[in-house]
């Protein structure tokens, strides 16, 4: 009787236990089901003011989760976002457009014309237009973005070289608003094509208001290479005044540097904090002149320099909105 | 020079403790030793390779060294080596040398029983045990010689017990009253050591309590865990994975007839300690059989019913043998886009490095056609069902055996719909010589046959799965002079449909299905000589054809030349 007892304890203890009987996995219906839009997807507005941080959240629903894109265009600029997920609910968790740009430029005031696609059920269907009142402001020292013309603090020089382009372009094609520095020309007696130094003083500053944390400091700028073109070196250069004196002293106070080469065609950010600034001396890595410290709280000038190789023919790059950022680098 | 004088020093060693034992029986060297080459002739059935050999040779000769001291009645020490000259090596150029297994045990106090090193340990079928793989217990004359000796190099045992590494002790108390005896066992093992960066010493260790009230019944309870020692590295989540469980064993007469029934019942939990993206896994299982046999006519009939919750988790006894995420090691690309070669039935017999070593934490990766129904053992999470099992020997030298589980889900699989698992297998083994007049001559035919269905409907198309596997195996060995044997396997397997096949992320859940769609089929025909020079020697010639058919790979044939030579001492 007592083994039969203790089998039946057993049996017992077996069957007193419960479980979760929900499915094992995704549902099947979510994989491999016929898909269908349940709600169209849709803005929330149809005209956005950034500047006040308003957004746009975009909404809609399937019957099943899929990859999604929306593709935001701007109708005057080119710009695109695209917001994406793998869910089969849009909403403001996954679709919130803040202004922000995935290609460059960025977005302007304008018109932007909004789509949603499936790729993998080959659907695609336009949302409609949205218009934008204000872009968003970007929180960061702007050092340069050509919209209003030349700081007269800026020192701007040009070599004579054949095919010139040395100046401020207006155009819709501009990165960041209406203006864009264009670099061009073909100099065969130099490397040195152009170059434009941005001091401190140009902003009535003695040294440029950052940060003194160089992994918090972000430098960024944008530039466009065209096609066709394989010879552009960009050399940014950071000279900071150790000594408070007002000047930056050659081989007792630091100078870094940032050499661009390659650039990818179109536009592109070039972002990086100020800690992963180089010393170079003839392009090579070096040790700072002064006390290799980095310390964004006192630079005193940021140089560019528009280089190419004198036999390698005529050369091009335009760059836009030169700006400090802190925390991160500048989201577009 | 260098790898040949340390073998020539050690071999010294060894004969010099081999005469050590005859003068005092304390130290005395035991281990086995092997030949084999292969010779195999590749290529493809339906198309030309111009690109992948057509023939290769392989193969190697190795001796298994145990020197064995007892410096007293109760502690006996084990260190084996291994030297091992691939085909081709020659003058110490190939050849490899090898710590086998190390290990000391003894007896404390007359009473506690204790083992230090390498240790084979196994509780419960349940909780912690090596299970033979399914498409392995197929294996015949020809291809379970190789076989063998791969489940000798990995230290699989005809007990189920897993090789670890670690300490275990044993001992046992009888009472005067009320139970005849309690035995205790406790191991504990290192399946991964720390990396002294983000990765801990894994460890497992358990133990069971036997409670024998008499021949007739016992109790025991077994409990493992599979678990991280915090500490041992900077990581900062800790895997939990204990599993335990209740069984019991009745024997008792009733009806002219010899019944045991066993149960065993239990529980797992597998959470991710210090995580708060893993969940937390618990589920349970139970098995209840019973057991009826006739003596007198040779007749065994097991039947039961078993669930394993689909989220029980003991990785002692869901381990599984065959690593399907690895790749044969002869023949891995062939044809002219050297596609990977999917492993085989050939491969299966005779490479070692598709096979498990250490036991290892979630579920891992399996082939359907092998195996869709039980391919982690009877501890395969989300099934339950009947189970029935026979046994009958019709006269000397001629028995049967039939087996079926019907299957199901415990819960659907992305859907409601359950899935049916049915496997069914026959086998008849006689010795012709015994019942008929030939005398002390032996004359063995064997041969299995089985089949496993997989299915579901439901009410979308895509909802369905239809998965068939047969499987037969048909064996001879019959003496032909003293100790000369001919030797010979046929063997199949074939399966067709398709199934979704479950992936899982790191926390062992299903994240997503695979659609797996196939029709292939494989045979192996052998023949050979078998010499015997002894119940542990023995020389094999051998010769197989082994055909391969497959509407998602090509298609191919590898005919086999093999010498065997194996003893054991």
């Amino acid at each position: 009787m007592k083994k039969i007892l203790a089998l039946a304890l057993l049996a017992g203890f077996a069957w007193s236990c419960d479980r979760d009987m929900n499915t094992l996995g995704p549902d099947l219906d979510e994989i491999y089901g016929d898909f269908t839009v349940l709600d169209e997807v849709t803005p929330d507005q149809t005209s956005v003011d950034f500047k006040s941080n308003q957004t746009v959240v975009f909404e809609g629903r399937f019957n099943k989760t899929v990859d999604w894109e929306i593709h935001i265009i701007g109708q005057r600029s080119g710009a695109e976002k695209i917001l994406s997920g793998k869910t089969r609910n849009i909403d403001a968790s996954n679709a919130t457009w803040e202004g922000t740009t995935t290609e460059l430029p960025m977005f302007k005031v304008e018109d932007c014309l909004a789509f949603v696609t499936v790729p993998e059920e080959g659907y695609i269907d336009t949302i409609g237009t949205i218009q934008i009142d204000s872009v968003a402001s970007r929180e960061g020292f702007v050092v340069a973005n050509f919209e209003n013309g030349m700081n007269p603090g800026w020192v701007s020089f040009a070599q004579s070289g054949a095919n010139m382009s040395w100046g401020i372009v207006q155009s819709d094609t501009a990165a960041e608003g209406d203006h864009y520095f264009d670099m061009g020309g073909e100099v065969t007696f130099d490397y040195l094509i152009g170059l434009i130094d941005f001091p401190a003083s140009a902003y009535s500053e003695a040294t440029f208001p950052l940060n003194e944390n160089p992994d918090q400091v972000y430098f960024n700028i944008f530039l466009y290479k065209p096609a066709g073109i394989n010879n552009e070196i960009v050399l940014l250069q950071f000279r900071e005044d150790e000594n408070g004196d007002g000047n930056y002293s050659d081989g007792s106070e630091d100078m870094y540097s940032l050499e661009l080469r390659g650039l990818s065609v179109g536009w592109q950010l070039v972002s990086l904090p100020y800690s992963d600034l180089v010393a170079l001396v003839n392009g090579q890595p070096s040790n700072p002149a002064g006390n290799g410290v980095h310390e964004p709280d006192k630079l005193l000038q940021v140089s560019m320099l528009f280089l190419a190789d004198p036999a390698s023919g005529y050369s091009n790059t335009w760059m836009d909105n030169l700006i400090f950022t802190e925390g991160g680098p500048l989201i577009p | 020079m260098h790898k040949s004088l340390i073998i020539g020093s050690i071999l010294s060693i060894f004969m010099g403790m081999s005469f050590s034992a005859q003068a005092q029986k304390k130290v005395w060297v035991s281990g086995a030793a092997r030949g084999v080459v292969y010779g195999d002739e590749y290529a493809l059935t339906e198309s030309t390779d111009t690109t992948t050999a057509r023939r290769t040779e392989s193969g190697h000769t190795m001796v298994d060294l145990g020197v064995n001291i007892q410096p007293s009645e109760q502690i006996l020490i084990q260190g084996m080596v291994r030297i091992r000259n691939d085909y081709g090596g020659f003058w110490g150029s190939g050849v490899t040398f090898d710590v086998r297994q190390l290990y000391i045990k003894g007896i404390l106090g007359g009473f506690l029983r204790y083992q230090l090193g390498d240790i084979d340990y196994r509780l419960s079928e349940y909780t912690f045990s090596n299970t033979e793989s399914l498409v392995n217990s197929f294996a015949g004359e020809i291809t379970s010689t190789p076989l063998d000796q791969a489940r000798y190099d990995v230290f699989y045992t005809e007990n189920g017990t897993w090789r670890q590494q670690g300490a275990a002790i044993d001992f046992a108390l009888e009472f005067r009253s009320v139970m005849e005896e309690a035995r205790f066992d406790f191991y504990t093992t290192r399946i991964r050591p720390t990396d002294f960066n983000n990765i801990d010493d894994r460890l497992y260790s358990g133990g069971s309590v036997v409670l024998v009230q008499s021949e007739q019944f016992q109790l025991g309870g077994q409990y493992t865990n599979l678990y991280d020692l915090s500490g041992t590295s900077d990581a900062t989540v800790f895997l939990r994975n204990p599993a335990m469980s209740l069984s019991s064993e009745f024997k008792f007469d009733a009806l002219n007839t010899d019944f045991t029934a066993f149960v065993e019942a239990g529980r797992s939990t597998l959470r991710w300690e210090g995580s708060d993206v893993a969940p937390e896994l618990n589920d349970f299982f139970y098995d209840a059989r019973l057991k009826a046999s006739w003596p007198s006519i040779g007749l065994d009939i097991t039947g039961g019913y078993r669930e394993v919750g689909p989220n029980y988790r003991a990785p002692g006894a869901q381990t599984m043998r065959i690593n399907y995420q690895s790749r044969p090691r002869a023949y891995q690309r062939y044809g002219n886009d050297q596609q990977l070669r999917r492993l085989s039935l050939l491969d299966l017999s005779r490479d070692v490095s598709l096979y498990q070593t250490q036991i290892t934490a979630g579920l891992m990766e399996y082939d359907p056609r092998y195996d869709n129904a039980t391919p982690y053992g009877v501890a395969t999470p989300n099934r339950r069902g009947f189970t029935v099992d026979l046994s009958y020997k019709v006269m000397d030298g001629l028995s049967a055996t039939a087996k079926t589980e019907m299957l199901q889900d415990v819960v659907g699989l992305g859907t409601t719909a359950i899935t049916n698992y049915n496997t069914t297998t026959f086998g008849l083994q006689t010795d012709v010589a015994k019942w008929t007049n030939l005398g002390e001559r032996e004359i063995s035919i064997g041969a299995q046959y089985g089949m496993q269905g997989s299915g579901r409907t439901g009410e979308a198309a895509y909802e369905s799965i239809d998965l068939g596997s047969t499987f037969m195996s048909v064996n001879l060995k019959a003496s032909l002079v003293s100790s000369l044997y001919l030797i010979g396997e046929w063997r199949t397997w074939q399966t067709e449909g398709n199934t979704l096949v479950a992936n899982r992320d790191e926390y062992s859940q299903i994240n997503d299905f695979t659609e797996y769609n196939i029709d292939y089929s494989e045979q192996i025909l052998g023949a050979g000589f078998l010499y015997e020079f002894s119940e542990k020697t023995a020389l094999r010639l051998m010769y197989q054809n082994f055909n391969w058919q497959d509407e998602g790979s090509l298609p191919y044939r590898m005919n086999t030349w093999t010498i065997f030579f194996n003893m054991k001492f």
